[in-house]
């Protein structure tokens, strides 16, 4: 009971108490008339009454008590008048809020008050001041329209992309439309179920650019009901640098050079022809002599493709010299197998296989086409990454070494896919392959947008990691977004901004000019469905960890004064009457 | 003596007819000229009939009688009274008088006849229209008039429309086009008139020659045709602006002019459509792909064929081939042949016939003819060639069975027989190894029928070496006597000292001599010589065989006479190592012959005997390849374009400079592929072309251009990417805390 008393003047608590006492002190001393009767002591304490009644005055003293349950209903858009006149009737005098996004509710609610939430629910922003609250969500139907949508927003030209998302059942028979650039149309489907469908919508990119895709929804005749936007950041292929020795020419390295060199790749070959005696073979790059296998060589490369019998005979310097690359600049180690590899592998670069009978491996997404291979498959291993993988088995594989990985495959002759008329698959296979192999570009900066879609003068957090010791971020309208350090990693930045420009805006990193992260704003007419979704779960995640758990609401009320007053009054009354009596 | 009336008829007679003359002269000018202006044969015929009928109403020729015409005469000549009517009238009606009178005026216009002059005079006519001829011919020879003047109205569809750059000009100070036409000159050879027209989007014959012409209603300071990204300044001349093109490649063109302010104008895009000259097509009828004869049957092939080209036909050849021999002794003779009836110049269908008469063609049983027709068009300087598919025909062979030895490959068939004793040599061997469950009469008659195929193998070698064939009558004997139950009798008895002797290896020659001897005592008792002299007679001793490989067949050929003694013994162990000896010399034979083929074909170089496998690699060099293989990425232009678009449409701006030339850039790239599908992309051109020039487009408009923009661009193969990644705090120290587990 103690506990739940505080007081106004806490910080004149000593002193009042200190004067109190010496007061009271004051009084025993007056009253003391030699003996201690029970008249004096019946005064003492009278006495300390009347001083405890001043000081108590003086102190304010408040008290905790449990206050009574007091309800509240926020209306956000969209909500039913039905709900609000129920929730009326049940609990008189139930304070309604009309909510509007942005809204300061923090003079409006109190702590530990039971809230209902009808509508939409708050924005997400808005959400925090809802803490400490009972919330109830009352139930809102789900809106009709995409609900869900999901795609690479930071792509690579020639890239397939996909746009997955998800439709709430729309009335009449509805059409949704993929368009690309220009309103070329890319993919299309047709609403075939009455609640919820999942959608998946495929394109290609064809060119570079900073692109806005749209989502239009069509109905049977044709007329374009709604159209939403889809922001993409496509960017070109980075080149890559490509070196490739062996112990012989052979047809399946020749294929593969004509590929990477023809993709615009620099490829480097080095094909030994007699003792001593090598080819020397520079695509798309300039010729400098001779191809040695140094370390300045190997740490130039993203790649280094090589045979197992140059391995094999690879001296013990080399292959050091071929692991420091790796771990250390990230290079990229794909050897072409041959039966040696599955027999007496090279120690620093060995993979465990499995025998297999089959000398042919078909893939699900190539049906129908028989690839040659070695009769092995990798055995699988929790520090193997899989790049090829068909019902048999691992078929390509690689294994991360310090900053760089090495690989290999157990495929054989794949140029036959070439001689087939199989260019395509051919070239999806190496494609995947050189480019997981590759070293990795070392980017200075990340950014990571956290949210999806990103609203006009709405809240857009975003994350920055970056090597700057104090990163600065601009806006490009020119004002200078404040970062908060993140509490662990002392390299990751997250700050907020508020774009009032519709379409593209970018933050620019001012330390380095070339880092630069373009992010697509947009109206709040589009992507509603979405939005009104996503804030209804938020707002339900709110609602179910305040459901419960919040003790009931205590307020500190000041003891009344009036109180102490009388108990003033009646001791002073005691202490003038007794003399008299 | 004339009548003084016949007199007066004639004299009628040759006047009208001057008169009708004068008409058609006054005709005739005009329509010369009509057609030298417009070269319209309508025309000039209207022209001609127009004039001929209006002055035949006006001057009425019908009217001229003969009573105007003594009228006439009257009022010319004093002399004849004013009587002449009296020469028409009917004796019977006049008075003497009259009749005294009418032989005075007879008297006198017989005078006067020779300076009489006809009424009309033709001079006017005459001189009227020579002028007109002659100017005529003037403006013909010397092209003087562009025929669009004639024909100055052009289709308000086809008038050009400039547009100007800066949409603040006024519609009224529009300079606009008061003329316009192409004159298109066609190839000499196409022998077509030149054509003019108002409509600017051509589709001609390729090397025709175009010549624009621009006149404008004010004073432009230059106008400049565009054409796939090259400007070409037309030049001013006679008040208009002209150019000349060849049209060689198909294409776009646009007008720019730059008025006398300054200000540009542009006009739309037109298309340069080429037409090819077509390749003359044929088509041969009444011929069967393949055709095949008797000997004795009467070997003619006739066929039509129907050629057609668009512009005419030079020439048409058959092109036949007679092939003699089969094998590697095939010869060839190629022979043009011309058809039948001639080919008329210039002729667009034409049906020319043929006869081929294959012993006219010098050809021989087993002889082959191919022939194909090769059709030719007018087309210069490199016509048009259009060949028709390949006839054959053939004289069937009778005797194509029998082995020939021709020219110096005697060897030619000889892997028949090789192949046949090695299938001796291995029939020999299953003999001997089905000897124990054989019965013994199945056993010798097996192994006397191959010593019946050996023999038979070595008559055919013996044909080789000049031996009389003998095979036809042995063989038949030979059956009959297998027939028999004795089958050895006869030819162990024929052959038995020979047998005898030939169980040692040595001396095959001098029994073959002697057996051979024996038949041929008679030519050699005949020539006494012929040890000692060369015979170019005999074919064998002459070319056919080298000494050594003659020999050697000689030997092989005795081997084979021991090798069938032996199976005629029943030994067929004895007879297979000798089998085995003559296969190795067959062999042996056919070796050199085929070093012999390759001697022909591939001269290996000298081989260094002291280089040879010594591992010498001092002259090896490694060596260098150094290729820039990039595929060149494919319209970067419109690619750049696409991208710079979307920036357009999403933030709209004004055009600058440099997006100007990009579009321009995009828009040459384009007009290839507009030429292809212009359906589809020639909006897009245009669209780019508007934006190259600077026009402000709605934004519809750019859409539809970016559309099509990405519709043009091919679509990508995979290919490979280099991923990225941030190594972080957090990052470098997961590694590196691996790498201390490792």
């Amino acid at each position: 009971m103690i506990e739940s008393i505080t007081f106004g003047r806490m910080h004149l608590f000593w002193p009042i108490i200190v004067v109190s006492i010496l007061l009271w002190i004051l009084f025993v001393w007056k009253e003391w008339a030699g003996n201690m009767g029970p008249r004096f002591l019946i005064k003492i304490v009278a006495g300390l009454i009347a001083v405890g009644a001043l000081s108590m005055i003086a102190l304010q003293p408040k008290m905790e008590i449990d206050e009574e349950n007091t309800f509240s209903a926020i209306l956000s858009p969209g909500y039913k008048i039905v709900q609000r006149d129920s929730l009326a009737k049940v609990h008189k005098g139930i304070q309604m809020i009309d909510y509007m996004p942005g809204k300061d509710l923090s003079g409006i609610l109190k702590k530990g008050q039971e809230v209902f939430v009808l509508g939409q629910g708050l924005q997400p922003y808005d959400l925090w001041q809802l803490e400490d609250m009972k919330v109830h969500m009352l139930s809102y139907q789900i809106p009709e329209g995409i609900t869900k949508i999901k795609y690479q927003q930071h792509d690579i030209v020639g890239n397939n992309f996909e746009v997955q998302g998800e439709f709430q059942y729309m009335e009449g028979k509805q059409q949704l439309f993929l368009m690309g650039p220009g309103g070329t149309p890319l993919d299309s489907i047709e609403q075939n179920s009455t609640e919820r469908q999942r959608f998946t919508l495929k394109g290609k990119h064809l060119v570079e650019g900073k692109y806005v895709y749209a989502l239009v929804t069509k109905d049977s005749a044709g007329h374009q009901l709604s159209s939403a936007s889809l922001s993409l950041d496509i960017r070109a292929k980075r080149k890559l640098q490509i070196l490739i020795v062996n112990q012989f020419p052979s047809f399946e390295t020749k294929y593969l050079k004509n590929f990477l060199s023809a993709s615009g790749h620099e490829v480097l070959v080095r094909s030994q022809v007699s003792e001593d005696r090598f080819k020397y073979e520079y695509f798309n790059v300039k010729d400098n002599g001779k191809i040695t296998l140094d370390s300045k060589t190997l740490n130039g490369v993203d790649l280094l493709i090589i045979d197992q019998a140059s391995l094999q005979k690879a001296s013990k310097s080399l292959l050091q010299r071929v692991q420091e690359a790796i771990v250390k600049e990230g290079l990229g180690l794909f050897i072409q197998a041959d039966a040696d590899m599955y027999q007496s592998p090279i120690s620093k670069f060995r993979f465990d296989f499995s025998k297999q009978e089959a000398k042919s491996v078909e893939f699900d997404k190539y049906p129908e086409i028989e690839l040659s291979k070695h009769p092995f498959v990798f055995i699988r291993d929790p520090l193997l990454e899989v790049i090829h993988e068909s019902s048999q088995g691992i078929i390509t594989a690689y294994q991360r070494s310090g900053r760089g990985r090495f690989g290999s495959t157990v495929l054989d002759r794949t140029y036959e896919l070439i001689l087939n008329g199989k260019t395509n698959v051919y070239q999806e296979l190496w494609s995947k392959l050189v480019t997981d192999m590759s070293k990795r570009a070392v980017l200075e900066t990340i950014w990571k947008q956290n949210e999806f879609l990103i609203y006009q003068n709405a809240p857009f957090d975003f994350t920055i990691e970056s090597k700057e010791e104090n990163p600065i971020v601009i806006h490009d309208d020119g004002y200078r977004v404040p970062l908060m350090r993140d509490m662990d990693i002392s390299q990751r930045w997250s700050g907020t901004v508020f774009p009032s420009e519709i379409g593209w805006n970018k933050l620019m990193l001012k330390q380095d000019s070339t880092e630069i992260f373009n992010f697509y704003v947009i109206d709040t007419s589009q992507w509603t469905s979405i939005g009104v979704k996503e804030r209804i779960h938020e707002n339900r995640k709110v609602a179910n960890q305040n459901a419960y758990g919040i003790s009931t609401a205590k307020s500190l009320n000041p003891i009344r004064p009036w109180w102490f007053f009388l108990l003033f009054l009646v001791s002073m009354t005691y202490l003038w009457i007794e003399p008299k009596l | 003596m004339k009548s003084g009336k016949d007199i007066l008829i004639a004299i009628h007679k040759k006047w009208l007819l001057m008169f009708l003359l004068e008409i058609l002269l006054f005709g005739l000018g005009p329509a010369v000229l009509a057609y030298a202006l417009t070269k319209s044969l309508l025309i000039t015929a209207i022209t001609f009939a127009v004039i001929v009928l209006l002055l035949s109403l006006f001057l009425k020729p019908w009217n001229y009688s003969l009573r105007h015409v003594s009228d006439y005469l009257d009022s010319k000549l004093p002399h004849l009274e004013y009587s002449t009517f009296l020469l028409i009238q009917e004796n019977e009606e006049l008075s003497q008088l009259a009749k005294l009178q009418r032989v005075r005026v007879r008297k006198e216009l017989e005078k006067a006849l020779r300076h009489l002059k006809p009424e009309r005079n033709m001079r006017f006519a005459i001189i009227l229209a020579f002028v007109l001829v002659l100017g005529a011919w003037v403006i013909h020879h010397f092209d003087l008039v562009d025929h669009t003047k004639i024909s100055d109205h052009f289709d308000a569809g086809q008038e050009v429309i400039f547009s100007p750059v800066d949409t603040t000009v006024s519609q009224k100070a529009q300079p606009s086009l008061k003329n316009q036409s192409i004159k298109i000159q066609y190839p000499s050879y196409t022998n077509q008139a030149v054509k003019t027209t108002a409509d600017m989007n051509i589709k001609e014959l390729q090397g025709a020659i175009i010549t624009w012409s621009l006149e404008f209603d004010q004073i432009i300071s230059k106008v400049i045709l565009q054409s796939m990204g090259e400007d070409h300044d037309m030049r001013y001349e006679n008040g208009a602006y002209s150019f000349t093109l060849k049209l060689t490649e198909a294409g776009f063109y646009n007008f720019n002019i730059i008025d006398s302010q300054g200000r540009n104008y542009f006009s739309e895009l037109y298309s340069l459509e080429v037409v090819k000259d077509q390749n003359p097509t044929l088509e041969v009828s009444g011929l069967p792909q393949f055709t095949s004869f008797e000997v004795n049957e009467n070997k003619e092939l006739s066929f039509e064929v129907l050629v057609t080209d668009d512009y005419g036909i030079q020439t048409a050849v058959i092109i036949a081939t007679v092939s003699k021999g089969s094998g590697e002794s095939v010869k060839f003779r190629e022979e043009k042949l011309g058809f039948d009836n001639a080919i008329p110049q210039r002729s667009r269908k034409l049906v020319l016939k043929k006869k081929i008469d294959l012993d006219k063609m010098e050809m021989t049983p087993g002889d082959e003819l191919y022939f194909y027709v090769e059709v030719a068009d007018v087309k210069r300087p490199d016509p048009n060639v259009t060949r028709g598919e390949t006839y054959f025909a053939q004289i069937r062979d009778t005797v194509s069975d029998v082995f020939e030895v021709e020219g110096s490959m005697g060897v030619d068939q000889m892997p028949d027989y090789f192949r046949s004793q090695r299938q001796l040599i291995i029939d020999t061997e299953k003999l001997i190894k089905e000897k124990p469950t054989l019965s013994k009469k199945e056993f010798n008659s097996k192994s006397n029928e191959l010593a019946f195929d050996q023999k038979a193998l070595r008559i055919k070698y013996g044909e080789f070496m000049g031996d009389e064939s003998t095979l036809d009558t042995e063989v038949s004997q030979e059956a009959h006597e297998e027939g028999e139950e004795n089958v050895l009798d006869g030819y162990e008895h024929a052959h038995d000292s020979e047998n005898e002797s030939n169980l040692v290896e040595d001396d095959h020659e001098d029994d073959h001599d002697e057996d051979h001897g024996e038949e041929h005592e008679e030519g050699e008792d005949e020539d006494p010589l012929h040890d000692y002299a060369h015979n170019h007679d005999d074919p064998e001793e002459a070319t056919l065989y080298t000494k050594s490989l003659k020999a050697q067949l000689r030997m092989a050929l005795n081997e084979m006479w021991d090798a069938e003694l032996h199976l005629r013994l029943y030994h067929p162990e004895q007879s297979l190592p000798i089998q085995y000896r003559i296969l190795e010399r067959l062999q042996e034979i056919k070796n050199s012959a085929r070093i012999y083929v390759h001697r022909i074909g591939f001269d290996p170089p000298p081989i260094k005997e002291d280089k040879r496998l010594t591992g010498d690699l001092e002259e090896v060099y490694s060596f260098k390849k150094t290729a820039d293989v990039e595929n060149k990425e494919v319209y970067p232009n419109i690619r750049k374009s696409a991208e710079r678009l979307e920036v357009l449409i999403q933030n709209p701006v004004l055009i600058s400079e440099r997006d100007k030339s990009l579009f321009e850039a995009a828009g040459n790239e384009m007009a290839g592929l507009a030429v292809e599908q212009p359906g589809k992309f020639l909006d897009v051109l245009q669209g780019l072309k508007n934006l190259g020039q600077g026009y402000e487009l709605s934004l519809e408009e750019m859409l539809e251009i970016q559309h099509g923009l990405l519709l043009a661009l091919p679509t990508i193969s995979p290919t490979p990417d280099q991923k990225s990644s941030r190594l972080g705090e957090l990052n470098e120290l997961f590694i590196n805390e691996l790498k201390t587990n490792d």
